[in-house]
């Protein structure tokens, strides 16, 4: 295969890519003009070099059962948390109303004591 | 016991876009999620801070981030993969961008790979040599050129999913890989050229 443009080297590239990623070599017909020398060996090597890293299995396990407590949960835990709070000082403050109006009743009911 | 294997085992024959409509109310769909991806995750984000310590650390961070938001994502043309890398690179970003520190990848976990076993000593420490000035090669590349040879290579995703993932047209990714691959070329030879006259001497 000529490779006459860039569009057309790049996708030259593109399919030496994938065939040599899914394990088929390169085509005998293909030409290796000056503007891909040493691209193709290049692109063997990144192949090559670039591997899946298996993470650590104690930080697999760790984060597996670490996963479903953090955020959502805690997120929940906290509306929940701050729902009762909320409630708890509604209560408060009503009772506080209800006893400072039925004491402010009671007050008035005293005879106010005379400066004489 | 035997329904939980049960489960999980239906829940792994689910595609990701189930199980991430799943995942927005059942955590046990997350972690199916979870185990599929964990390991192209940390490998991504190894390759792009070269350390495992780090590597371990945003890894937890990006399935943590996509766990809390995984209620709101919605895949409109970014797939659920395309969005954790995402969330992957942005982090990487700004770890880079945060601390400064661009470590030199430590290749020891990975420069026999690759290589023959049966080889010999002197082509194995040749072949080793070769690959850690690759590595090192790629790892000056720019951040969005390191990205797409990851992808490329490590996950061997088509051009369209790398686009998505990067924000590119498929046609602006096969532009850039070329012009990364011409990029790197020239690296190597100006390295090899610096290292010729040492040998020589």
């Amino acid at each position: 295969m000529a490779i006459h443009s860039e569009r057309q080297t790049q996708d030259w590239l593109d399919s030496m890519t994938a065939r040599l990623q899914a394990g088929e070599p390169p085509p005998a017909t293909s030409e290796d003009p000056a503007a891909v020398e040493g691209l193709l060996p290049l692109v063997q090597s990144l192949h090559e070099a670039l591997q899946p890293v298996e993470p650590p299995p104690a930080f697999v396990a760790a984060l597996r059962a670490e996963l479903p407590t953090p955020p959502r949960r805690q997120l929940r835990r906290f509306s929940m948390a701050a729902l009762l709070t909320a409630a708890g000082c509604f209560a408060w403050l009503c009772s506080r109303y209800l006893w400072g109006s039925a004491a402010g009743k009671g007050r008035a009911k005293e005879p106010v004591a005379s400066p004489l | 016991m035997k329904q939980f294997f049960a489960r999980r085992g239906k829940l792994s024959s689910l595609s990701d876009s189930e199980l991430v409509a799943l995942a927005k109310r059942d955590d046990a769909a997350f972690g199916t999620l979870y185990e599929r991806y964990l390991q192209k995750m940390y490998s991504y984000i190894y390759y792009r801070t070269g350390n495992h310590q780090d590597a371990e650390d945003l890894s937890a961070r990006a399935f943590q981030r996509a766990f809390t938001h995984i209620g709101s994502y919605e895949e409109r043309g970014l797939p659920f993969r395309a969005w954790l890398y995402r969330i992957a690179h942005n982090l990487v970003a700004n770890w880079h961008r945060d601390k400064s520190k661009r470590t030199i990848i430590t290749l020891d976990d990975y420069t026999t790979r690759g290589i023959q076993r049966d080889a010999l000593p002197e082509q194995l420490a040749a072949a080793s040599d070769e690959l850690a000035q690759l590595m090192a090669a790629v790892r000056r590349l720019p951040e969005d050129r390191q990205q797409l040879l990851l992808l490329k290579f490590l996950e061997q995703l088509p051009n369209a999913e790398i686009g998505r993932i990067m924000g590119r047209s498929e046609g602006a990714i096969k532009s850039l890989y070329h012009r990364t691959l011409l990029a790197l070329r020239e690296d190597l030879q100006a390295t090899q050229a610096l290292q010729a006259p040492d040998k020589e001497g």
